[in-house]
């Protein structure tokens, strides 16, 4: 399946602003970060040393935030993931996810 | 006896050309703080809701709070109150720039502008000696022009604020201008001063402010710096890419209101946004005093038709309100078209929204097209540009119609209902339908449809402090009034830029800075508290003026026409989901009078 991912505001100094990733069906939204995440530099951004998601990297699949996502598994071979973000979202073919770093405005 | 304050009120009368000098009341700083709450104490113990705010009985209130003067990061914001010209209500309008600290300095911490000067005047006011002078020359000029002249009589190193030529033709949606490129842009407040022939104000003051206890106070500022400089959102994602860096944020979303929010998402919206902007126009970052954020934008068009022009943004609000929402695209129209609204002294937010409504007007048939001087569909920067032109001369039928707002141009045309507006005040850059808290907010602010009086988006999109979800109704009534108190307190009132909440989440990091500045002893509670108060203070002068719970609403479109498209599609804003809860958390009956036990609480009397 084909997904689009979008990347805004500091995280296009390291990532494309826009980009179109083959996905497996079933795959998640951690499936597609690691895909994406293909250097050093990039996991660091993204993911912290024991490989959660950062507080800091928010994400939004076709509009809506992560962690309001329906069915989203409170347990997951055995480790409590309710903090991860809704990481274990699965996507679908044309999806569009969205990431973004902290940001704020008017 | 308190300090922070200058500790004095310069009071102006324009028909008389008395002026004199008041002592700050102890009691007031301590209910209602200072800057909004103390300014529309004023307001309301002495100008006569039902007046018409263009009579000579309305008064204008330029007030800054204790921490302006301060090394308090972002503390330099002053408020413009009055009954505004737009609404009706109690408005007050916010403005940073460098007027603030300055007039402190001077040593007063307000200014009083009563009755009407019989030809145009501006104020000098040079370390407490305050002199009226002839502003006749002025008149006609755009206000960067107006802001030189005046520095260039007076002194050099003067702050000066002014309205331009939208005020003094009382253009409705006409603001006032600080330090050439800020605004105070809501609710038709410059429309006020301009009704009073009243020009400006040119301020210079070497006194430095007085603190209670510099030990704490310096401690308490760099605990708040440090604050923010934790925060990626305001030390640096706002200081690279600005306010517009939400353009995508909320178009992402599906909450970006576009073709006068006929839709609420567009897939190029991202030209317009922060991104672009650091990309093609943008020269420097622009901080305001004492502030660490530099949200600023100094820019210039560098190709096409308006090559060449410069000055500061857009902003997030008018990169919409001149862009998508009229249904443009191209970021130098827009940009110019910004240009124009601060040369003419027109609030942006505003006029682009009375733009898209006229756009809608014609497009349907509703404004005849032999009083239309030109073609106004949505789309076309140079028509864009054009609309403001004529709004900011009030220029021909339509022209003049524009300078009045949406409101009254959709009511003069027959459908009041494609007015975007709440209280007759243009709804800014988030679509309620997408945000439901938003949507309470702009139909309960006392000020008319406004996103700063209680900017719910925090916790709706930014996850800050905490998170909510955006299209849910519950629990958004209990936000919106935290976020409104909130913001009255300690950062509307104590003189605070609302952008040092996205680093300061919470009332406990505001009273450390107030209580040693002051040496008021406010407890968290009793900030939080008087920004209930002064939220209930605004809303009985509103009550008296002849408004009622039917005027907490939004238009029909957003109440009950579903996004067609992007990812919101679907939604609406169904306030009935909020408002009694809201209602009944605020301790107001069933149609939005406080109860008398709640103003009881709070100290007020009916």
């Amino acid at each position: 399946m084909k997904v689009k991912v979008k990347f805004f505001a500091t995280f296009r100094e390291l990532f494309d602003a826009e980009k179109e990733v083959e996905l497996e069906s079933g795959s998640t939204i951690k499936d597609l970060l690691h895909i994406i995440c293909d250097s050093r530099r990039r996991r660091q951004k993204i993911f912290d040393r024991s490989g959660k998601l950062r507080p800091y990297v928010k994400i939004l699949k076709n509009g809506r935030n992560i962690q309001f996502l329906e069915g989203v598994h409170i347990e997951l071979e055995g480790e409590d993931i309710r903090f991860q973000g809704g990481i274990h979202t699965k996507l679908d073919d044309g999806d569009v996810v969205a990431i973004f770093p902290p940001v704020g405005g008017g | 006896m308190i300090k922070g304050f200058a500790g004095a009120i310069a009071r102006v009368n324009l028909s008389t050309g008395k002026i004199t000098k008041e002592k700050i009341n102890e009691e007031w700083a301590r209910l209602f703080i200072g800057g909004r709450g103390y300014g529309s104490k004023i307001i309301y113990d002495e100008v006569n809701p039902k007046i018409d705010p263009l009579a000579l009985g309305n008064k204008v209130v330029i007030a800054t709070g204790p921490t302006g003067g301060s090394n308090a990061p972002a503390s330099g914001r002053t408020m413009v109150i009055t009954k505004g010209a737009e609404t009706g209500t109690i408005a007050s309008s916010n403005v940073g720039g460098f007027f603030g600290p300055e007039l402190k300095q001077a040593g007063y911490d307000m200014v009083i502008i009563e009755g009407k000067a019989e030809k145009p005047v501006y104020l000098w006011i040079k370390d407490g000696n305050v002199e009226i002078r002839d502003a006749q020359h002025l008149g006609g000029e755009k206000t960067i022009h107006i802001e030189q002249v005046m520095k260039q009589e007076t002194d050099q190193k003067a702050r000066v604020l002014n309205i331009g030529p939208a005020g003094v033709k009382l253009s409705r949606i006409a603001n006032v201008m600080f330090d050439a490129y800020r605004a105070a842009g809501r609710s038709g407040v410059g429309t006020v001063l301009g009704s009073k022939n009243f020009l400006g104000i040119a301020v210079r003051g070497t006194k430095k402010v007085e603190l209670f206890d510099p030990a704490e106070t310096k401690q308490a500022v760099a605990e708040a710096r440090k604050l923010l400089k934790k925060s990626e959102i305001t030390n640096v994602n706002l200081p690279k890419y600005g306010t517009a860096i939400m353009v995508n944020i909320i178009n992402e979303r599906g909450g970006y209101p576009v073709r006068n929010a006929q839709d609420a998402y567009d897939a190029d919206a991202g030209v317009t946004g922060g991104e672009e902007i650091a990309d093609k126009i943008l020269i420097k970052k622009w901080p305001c005093a004492a502030c660490p954020i530099a949200c600023g934008r100094v820019t210039e068009i560098r190709e096409g038709k308006y090559k060449g022009q410069h000055g500061q943004g857009p902003e997030y609000e008018t990169t919409w309100a001149l862009g998508l929402m009229c249904g443009v695209h191209d970021l130098n129209a827009i940009t110019y078209a910004h240009y124009l609204c601060d040369e003419y002294g027109l609030d942006g937010i505003s006029a682009g929204v009375t733009i898209a409504c006229a756009m809608e007007l014609y497009e349907k048939g509703f404004i005849p097209r032999k009083e239309a001087p030109f073609p106004m569909n949505f789309g076309g920067g140079d028509t864009l540009v054009k609309m403001v032109q004529i709004m900011g001369e009030r220029e021909g039928i339509v022209g003049n119609l524009l300078a009045e707002g949406s409101y009254r141009l959709a009511e003069h045309y027959g459908h009041p209902e494609l007015s975007m507006s709440s209280k007759k005040q243009e709804m800014p850059a988030y679509d309620p339908r997408a945000f439901k808290g938003i949507g309470l907010n702009y139909a309960t602010s006392n000020r008319g449809a406004c996103h700063v009086r209680g900017y719910t988006i925090s916790q709706e999109v930014l996850d800050w402090p905490w998170t909510e979800d955006r299209l849910k109704y519950e629990g958004k009534a209990e936000l919106t009034k935290h976020m409104q108190d909130f913001t009255a307190g300690p950062v509307d009132s104590g003189g605070m830029c609302l952008f040092t909440t996205f680093g300061l989440g919470y009332v406990s990091d505001y009273g450390p800075m107030l209580r040693a500045i002051t040496g008021i002893p406010y407890s968290d509670e009793e900030l939080t508290k008087a920004g209930e108060r002064i939220y209930n203070l605004e809303r009985l002068f509103n009550l008296k003026a002849g408004l009622t719970g039917k005027d907490d609403t939004l238009p029909p479109r957003l109440l009950s026409e579903p996004i067609p498209t992007g990812p919101s599609k679907g939604e609406v804003c169904d306030l009935s989901r909020m408002l009694p809860e809201y209602y009944k958390l605020r301790g107001w009956d069933k149609d939005g009078v406080p109860t008398k036990e709640r103003l009881q609480e709070l100290g007020l009397e009916r």
